[in-house]
């Protein structure tokens, strides 16, 4: 942590000139007619805009990302990290991103009658296969445990005839109801 | 791909997992963010490697990203965050960024601007990290008082404290050029 700033010897906070050079807080009568005449707030004052100046320029600095910076993160947030393995043979193994499965899942909750938002998250894979979380947003006026029984059945359908995964567990929060 | 929507649009399809939405994004904030972490670490190297750390946890952590800030105030906070662990983790050395290019004027006015230049990004370099942190986000990333303390996760006034701080600080240490 930076120490805390000397007052000037006239008994100014050197911060409001910080303040007034940087923010363009402009100074009060009474302390415009001091620095006027004030030997330390004008040295300071000087020394600040002249720093505000060379700040500016340096700013004016723009440097790029290297060139594949781009394909190196997106490398990364692709990679097998996040990969689900469908099936594992002697011809190689067959892999699936998490971020495929929960595309799946939401587009499949979002082909349900009466749903009209959703947004699907993925737990831990059991036992008994992918634990899959929606939250759903519901039109007003229809049975939710009907939409959530119809959601839990296609969700579960979609995952394993698209991405080739059981579902082992699919939590259903409805959030909202939409008129 | 070039898309003409902003980047809450782009946020909200990377949660879906939409992987190309968030290479836009990454694209449209890598030369900001790498510049960020280049006047936080000094050196090539390491901006390099925070950035994308901070671009890949960014990522992971979509969820949690509300939409309250704007994504480049919340991006800055991860990558901040990475900074910091990298200058943690280190002595303090003194490679430099590559000096600055532009364009015309006097030779010799350019080179003593170029070297004044060189000692102010020096000078920075020596601001202890959190004030480095807050300084270079708002002088330098254009972000406000109010999304450098959010960036931070400390209060306004102590943010604003802590710039003009280090605003004194610097001024005093560039004191020899003048």
């Amino acid at each position: 942590m930076s120490p805390e700033p000397t007052i000037l010897p006239c008994g100014t906070d050197p911060r409001t000139l910080v303040a007034q050079v940087f923010d363009g807080e402009p100074p009060d009568a009474e302390r415009h007619a001091h620095q006027a005449s004030c030997p330390h707030c004008r040295a300071t004052l000087t020394s600040l805009r002249s720093l505000e100046q060379d700040v500016g320029r340096s700013a004016a600095e723009r440097s790029a990302a290297p060139a594949d910076f781009v394909r190196r993160v997106m490398a990364r947030v692709r990679s097998a990290d996040d990969a689900l393995e469908v099936s594992s043979e002697r011809h190689g193994a067959t892999t699936v991103t998490e971020a495929l499965v929960t595309r799946i899942a939401r587009l499949a909750a979002m082909d349900v009658p009466h749903v009209t938002f959703a947004l699907a998250e993925l737990g831990t894979r059991g036992p008994a296969g992918l634990t899959v979380s929606l939250r759903l947003v519901v039109e007003y006026g229809v049975a939710l445990h009907d939409v959530a029984a119809a959601v839990r059945r296609r969700v579960v359908h979609h995952v394993a005839r698209n991405a080739g995964l059981p579902v082992g567990v699919i939590d259903v929060l409805v959030e909202e109801l939409s008129g | 791909m070039v898309v003409a929507v902003d980047d809450a649009y782009l946020v909200g399809a990377a949660r879906d997992g939409d992987t190309d939405a968030f290479e836009e994004l990454v694209r449209r904030h890598q030369d900001p963010m790498f510049r960020f972490a280049l006047r936080m670490t000094g050196s090539r190297a390491d901006a390099e490697e925070a950035a994308q750390d901070g671009f890949v946890d960014a990522w992971r952590s979509l969820a949690q990203y509300r939409g309250d800030a704007s994504f480049r105030a919340w991006l800055a906070r991860i990558v901040t965050r990475r900074c910091l662990d990298v200058v943690a983790a280190r002595r303090p050395t003194v490679e430099l960024p590559p000096v600055l290019e532009q364009p015309g004027g006097d030779v010799g006015a350019r080179a003593e601007e170029r070297d004044r230049l060189r000692a102010l990004v020096e000078a920075i370099l020596a601001l202890p990290p959190d004030a480095r942190a807050a300084l270079v986000l708002r002088e330098f990333q254009g972000l406000s008082y109010a999304e450098v303390a959010e960036a931070l996760g400390a209060s306004l006034p102590a943010v604003k404290g802590r710039i003009h701080r280090a605003r004194l600080e610097l001024a005093a240490m560039m004191e020899g050029w003048r």
